[in-house]
């Protein structure tokens, strides 16, 4: 947990740093939020928030861009109350806050009885980094690095590690990292993953 | 009009054909009334000489539009120069031929009857340089009197280097008054607005005054901090995110906007803020990543006012404005208290406000400066909002060191490291312009007017901010050398119409359905 950490750090700060430099926004990662909304009386240091935020996972808070004026009037209806959110996460890099982390929403909805609660699932589709020993601790969408953590789970860890270096697709939930900063405010935790490429290698 | 030139206009001609070199002493502010009731915007020093006023614009010429009602800011304004008044020579063959922009630019037939040639027409001084052709006879002076249009003529002056060099070497405080703050060297942003010289000049403090840092809360145990907190029953203001007393700060951000304010000076720690002491307030309602609710702001603004704050600092904002924000906003402006607001940022492209508002900083109260981020080199912050009719004035907000929890310091980028520099700005001249500060829409109107009427322009940013009341100066920085040696109260404030917000009323019709 604590070599990942610093290893997400490192990562956030060359991430940062790159983003400042050339594009600002990170690779896209389709996820699902059960959470609060609030859509209206957000505000943010420096003004660097999109005014509408979903809130989950203990804390874990999340920006939503919303498009559409008909997505826009349903979030200003279902302030405060819980919702689903499918969308794409993206990182991009703020001036005061350092990582915005913002869904571009393809679908808000009401929370339905048998969801999910307070919680967040994602599908990472990347290259596991290659470590030296244990599971790959990141994967890599384009020249994005997202970091990951694993289930305690053997069997996929050692999967993870029989799929180090190659292409994949992982699922998984977010959790509120208990060393929580505004730069590392979630850890995606995988539960499942679908290495399709596994007999590649050999 | 005929009577105006024929004081200004024929003696300054009579000047600059017959002397060579004019002193100081010769050259005199030619009053004259002023259809805005402004200094030239163009100010760059002005100083009080045997009793007479001179000064020169940013561009070295010399100032000839000083309206008498302002002779009072003048001599606030004024450095006394006790050594021999420095030479000013004028280029013999030129001169400056000021116009108004309502009434329209000297006609084209008025210089080829004068026999004088336009070199250039400098807009934003609204003036235009010309050179005669021909020999200037009093029949040169009598067609410039008879174009309405012509509102003065005059040398173009040249300044001698020596005087300008003293002037400068007072931006870099002798050793025996640097602040021995260790991190002081790298505050740019202090020396930007001059403060660093009203410290010289001895106003460094504001002990009377609160000023309610509307944030993340503050770490009211840093060290550059601690002396200068505000307190009343032990506490040092007010947390609305997790409603306690304890206003302490977990993110860093409301610390670090503290120390612009009001860090400790001379005390051998870290940084100095634009005021050496102030009583800074600790208002929390953003949680750990920065964000809140407009509710709670309000809850701060209103604790804080009810608490006796002078000056609210707000480094935060939003897409949406509020009804009950307005409101909060309105009733610290009926109480007479200054409402200073980061007008916010957005990577690498900034916004207008003016055609997306951003609030607090868009709101129309007329409590309320709305600052702009600029840089070391007076550039704007490429991530600044800005708005002609929203935003009021720049200040540094990029690369700002200050304090950080845990005694530690960082340097930051935003338009929220801007807003503190006004705030603390705002302190400072509140604390030398009352012997008894209170709250009073009187005081925070001339408070609040002082900052804006002596900005210092940047050309750059003219047209980004500043153009609509109450702002004062198009592309306004904010400048504190006016504080020296003079009185800083201010005359009469001009009336200015509500502050006028473009688009401010327009609400998203999904959001009333």
């Amino acid at each position: 947990m604590g070599r990942t950490l610093i290893i997400f750090i490192a990562l956030c700060s060359v991430a940062d740093s790159a983003d400042r430099a050339t594009a600002p926004d990170s690779a896209s990662v389709p996820v699902t939020v059960y959470g609060k909304l609030r859509s209206k009386e957000v505000v943010r240091i420096g003004g660097e928030t999109t005014g509408t935020i979903v809130i989950f996972s203990g804390g874990v808070t999340w920006e939503l861009k919303l498009t559409d004026n008909a997505t826009k009037r349903f979030a200003d209806e279902n302030h405060k109350k819980l919702v689903a959110v499918t969308g794409q996460l993206r990182r991009m890099a703020g001036v005061e806050v350092g990582t915005r982390w913002i869904i571009d929403v393809e679908q808000l909805t009401a929370a339905k009885d048998n969801d999910p609660k307070d919680t967040a699932t994602f599908t990472l589709r990347g290259k596991l980094r290659p470590t030296a020993k244990g599971p790959p601790s990141v994967i890599e969408i384009g020249d994005d690095a997202w970091p990951v953590e694993w289930k305690n789970d053997p069997a996929l860890y050692k999967q993870a590690i029989d799929s180090a270096g190659l292409t994949v697709q992982a699922h998984g939930h977010v959790e509120r990292d208990p060393n929580f900063t505004a730069k590392i405010p979630a850890i995606f935790r995988i539960e499942k993953l679908q290495a399709p490429a596994i007999a590649n290698k050999r | 009009m005929i009577g105006r030139i024929a004081i200004a206009g024929a003696v300054l001609l009579a000047q600059l054909f017959f002397c060579d070199v004019l002193h100081a002493e010769k050259f005199r502010i030619a009053a004259k009334p002023s259809k805005n009731k402004r200094l030239a915007p163009e100010l760059d020093v002005l100083r009080e000489c045997n009793g007479k006023l001179t000064g020169f614009c940013k561009c070295g010429k010399p100032v000839i539009d000083v309206p008498p009602e302002s002779k009072q800011t003048l001599k606030a304004m004024a450095l006394t120069v006790d050594e021999n008044p420095p030479p000013v020579t004028s280029r013999p063959m030129r001169l400056l031929l000021s116009y108004d922009a309502q009434s329209g630019k000297p006609a084209a037939e008025t210089l080829e009857a004068a026999h004088l040639r336009a070199v250039d027409d400098y807009q934003k001084g609204q003036f235009l340089v010309v050179e005669p052709i021909q020999t200037v006879s009093a029949q040169t002076v009598d067609v410039l009197m008879s174009d309405d249009a012509v509102v003065h003529a005059a040398p173009d002056y040249v300044l001698r280097l020596p005087d300008s060099k003293n002037v400068r070497m007072m931006d870099t405080p002798t050793d025996s008054d640097t602040p021995t703050d260790p991190l002081y060297g790298r505050l740019w942003g202090m020396k930007n607005i001059n403060a660093n010289r009203v410290w010289n000049s001895g106003h460094r403090t504001a002990p009377n005054i609160v000023v309610a840092v509307i944030d993340t809360g503050v770490d009211y145990n840093h060290p550059d901090l601690k002396n200068n907190m505000w307190t009343k029953n032990g506490s040092h203001g007010f947390d609305f995110f997790d409603d306690d007393s304890q206003p302490m700060d977990e993110q860093g951000h409301g610390t670090h906007c503290a120390g612009t304010i009001a860090g400790e000076g001379n005390n051998n720690v870290g940084v100095v803020g634009v005021c050496w002491k102030a009583q800074i307030m600790a208002m929390r309602f953003l949680g750990p990543d920065g964000s809140g609710a407009t509710s709670d702001a309000v809850k701060c603004i209103d604790w804080a006012v009810a608490n006796g704050a002078h000056v609210l600092s707000n480094s935060w904002a939003g897409p949406d404005n509020s009804v009950e924000l307005n409101a909060a906003i309105s009733r610290a402006e009926a109480k007479g208290v200054l409402f200073v607001a980061a007008a916010g940022n957005t990577v690498n492209s900034g916004n207008n406000n003016d055609a997306r508002p951003f609030y607090p900083a868009s709101c129309p109260n007329q409590n309320i400066i709305s600052v702009a981020a600029i840089d070391v080199n007076n550039a704007i912050g490429t991530f600044s909002h800005y708005g002609v009719r929203s935003v009021d004035i720049g200040a540094p907000g990029v690369g700002i060191v200050s304090c950080m929890p845990n005694n530690r310091y960082a340097e930051l980028d935003g338009t929220s490291m801007a807003c503190p520099h006004v705030a603390g700005a705002a302190a400072l001249i509140w604390a030398k312009a009352f012997a008894n500060p209170a709250q009073s829409p009187a005081q925070m109107t001339q408070v609040r007017d002082l900052i804006l009427h002596n900005a210092r322009p940047l050309s750059i940013a003219a047209n980004r901010w500043g153009q609509a009341a109450p702002a004062r100066v198009p592309g306004g920085v904010l400048d504190l050398s006016f504080m020296i040696n003079g009185s800083s109260s201010p005359s009469t404030p001009t009336p200015v119409g509500p502050r006028f917000v473009e688009r401010r009323a327009v609400v998203d019709p999904i959001k009333l359905r």
